[in-house]
């Protein structure tokens, strides 16, 4: 088992790296821009412009708090939520798809210690991302210019921002291998995850402009995610259980989608129902 | 290993009522055309594709409940085998065999990749297709399972590496395993099976031995001469002319060989080739060339059933 999961970190190298990296330059760039953009921002305030209220509560937008959440801590979890959807989506619809996932298969493995593996791999692939990027937040915080105001804000905040976006973004990859282990191919279960990712996300930030979407807004993923808040007071646990529990129940659905799926065949679960009749025999 | 189920998908039929039994130790040949149901029988042996009806069972473990324990004991190779492309072969292999608990024995992973011609330490996107239908082939034979299944295990291959598959195949069956042995090319089927299945529109329609499908109470002769005598110098009873050409000619001779002989002798005959009856033509006769439902095939194929044993 052990071995299998090294296989399946081993085949997630190159997007952990490239992704990684990639954001981690991200993040170095949006800290060492602030010096520049502090004195221009100083009495600006975001939230007067009602547009970027859809985009979420940046607070002071002229504070390092309120610009790094605007600017990273706003963005940062969609591009994540999709590459967990792609990677979600990927790993057993897309090796279905692609024909890898049948030789594995013919393996001395129970199917829920096939999904068990390669979700463990897929969460710590994120993981490992979003610790490469927090590494690159560290170094571009403490290469600051002295006497930059980061409004108390201390490199240590950054890491615990940038983690505490993992229980969101595994709550799309969850959803994303079960949106795949249920329906027939990875191309519809691809779609219907992005779809989520963007209404969940529209949907909880307009929460704030459209009074009867409030109800709904406890089953938006996002509503457990406020990067501004986690920079002043650290992940509120509540919220982290929350989506501790709602990836487990996506991996839960996942297990039992995938126990009774025919692989290879690419129909949905419904389809296997009709036996013929003695005639058409 | 013993198979007696139904899968049904929407309106497409997949497989119905198989009921086949395998012998330990044997070679068994299993042969339709695209589309017969062969790969989706494989599956629901490996626990791939589950049936809506009844049950397979190998060494009387169930393919499904006891899937795990059985698969232990299967060295499987899929028909359209798609691998991991950024892993080495060697470490893809590792993975395989340290799944079935590392029962590979390296010297024998060592011959096998040998025989093969089969480079581990390169990346599979590498690859030419050959070569991963070897790395396929190693991974299902290096843990000298008790069964192995071979879906088209010669495909993308070169004549001498088809030859030394087919050797690995009848070494394994002198091991005493058993090879369920799956493919389009039906000479090589002849040459390493003892019987065959044959699976048309996902019914089993005929289990035998290769020698009694091909075994036919007459000789085909084809009969080379320097001047071609009249084609009814050929009219005795229970001789057919098959065919003619330039200076030869093909008979089916029930009876009267004597006289054909002595006929061919006393006229300049040159040379005298025999022509078996081939699993291909035998194949054919299930299946038709063209149209399965094409009447006049189906005189065909009752020609050569009346002409095998018990096909």
């Amino acid at each position: 088992m052990f071995n299998l999961f090294l296989h399946e970190l081993r085949s997630r190298r190159s997007a952990i790296l490239g992704w990684g990296i990639g954001i981690a330059l991200f993040g170095i760039l949006i800290i060492m821009i602030f010096p520049d953009f502090e004195g221009q921002l100083e009495g600006f305030n975001i939230d007067e412009i009602e547009l970027y209220q859809v985009m979420g509560d940046f607070g002071e937008f002229a504070s390092f708090k309120g610009f790094i959440s605007a600017e990273m801590f706003t963005f940062m979890p969609i591009l994540l939520g999709i590459y967990a959807i792609i990677n979600g989506t990927g790993t057993l619809a897309g090796e279905e798809d692609n024909g890898t996932l049948e030789p594995l298969m013919s393996l001395p493995l129970h199917r829920w210690q096939l999904v068990a593996t390669k979700a463990l791999a897929l969460g710590i692939a994120l993981f490992l991302i979003l610790a490469i990027m927090s590494i690159g937040e560290v170094i571009a915080f403490n290469a600051l210019p002295a006497g930059t105001d980061v409004s108390g804000v201390e490199a240590v905040d950054l890491v615990v921002a940038t983690l505490a976006i993992w229980p969101l973004i595994m709550v799309f990859a969850t959803a994303s291998m079960f949106l795949g282990a249920f329906m027939p191919s990875r191309r519809i279960a691809a779609t219907v995850a992005t779809i989520l990712l963007i209404v969940t996300y529209l949907g909880n930030n307009l929460t704030d402009m459209v009074s009867w979407l409030e109800t709904l807004k406890p089953l938006f993923p996002f509503n457990y995610y406020n990067g501004r808040e986690i920079l002043e007071s650290g992940m509120n646990t509540g919220d982290l259980l929350a989506l501790l529990v709602a990836s487990l129940l996506f991996f839960g659905l996942t297990l039992l989608s995938f126990q009774r799926r025919n692989v290879t065949v690419g129909a949905w679960p419904w389809q296997r129902a009709r036996i013929p009749s003695q005639a058409e025999v | 290993m013993i198979l007696d189920w139904l899968v049904y998908y929407g309106p497409h039929r997949g497989i119905i009522d198989v009921d086949l039994e395998v012998r330990k130790g044997e070679i068994f040949g299993f042969l339709g055309p695209n589309g017969a149901g062969k790969t989706t029988m494989i599956r629901v042996l490996m626990d791939i594709i589950r049936p809506s009806l009844g049950k397979a069972s190998i060494f009387g473990l169930d393919c499904q409940k006891d899937g795990v324990k059985l698969r232990e004991r299967v060295g499987y190779l899929p028909g359209e085998l798609s691998l991991p492309r950024n892993s080495t072969g060697r470490r893809y292999l590792k993975m395989v065999d340290s799944l079935r608990e590392k029962k590979a024995d390296p010297e024998f992973l060592r011959e096998l990749c040998a025989r093969l011609d089969l480079d581990t330490s390169r990346k599979i996107r590498e690859y030419s297709s050959g070569n991963k239908q070897k790395l396929g082939l190693v991974s299902a034979l290096m843990n000298k399972a008790d069964l192995m299944v071979l879906d088209e295990p010669t495909i993308g291959l070169d004549p001498l590496m088809q030859q030394s598959v087919l050797e690995l195949v009848l070494e394994a069956k002198e091991e005493g395993r058993t090879v369920f042995f799956c493919s389009h090319i039906l000479s090589e089927v002849q040459t390493v099976c003892d019987r065959v299945g044959i699976i048309r529109d996902g019914k089993l329609i005929k289990v035998e031995r290769i020698d009694a499908l091909t075994a036919q109470p007459f000789q085909r002769l084809k009969l080379r001469f320097d001047e071609m005598p009249v084609e009814e110098a050929f009219s005795f009873d229970g001789v057919k002319v098959l065919g003619r050409e330039d200076n030869a000619i093909t008979l089916e001779i029930r009876q009267n060989l004597p006289e054909v002989m002595r006929l061919a002798a006393n006229n300049g005959i040159i040379d005298i080739e025999s022509q078996p009856v081939t699993l291909e033509e035998v194949f054919m006769a299930y299946y038709g060339r063209n149209n399965r439902k094409n009447s006049q095939q189906k005189e065909q194929a009752s020609e050569v059933r009346d002409g095998g044993s018990d096909v």
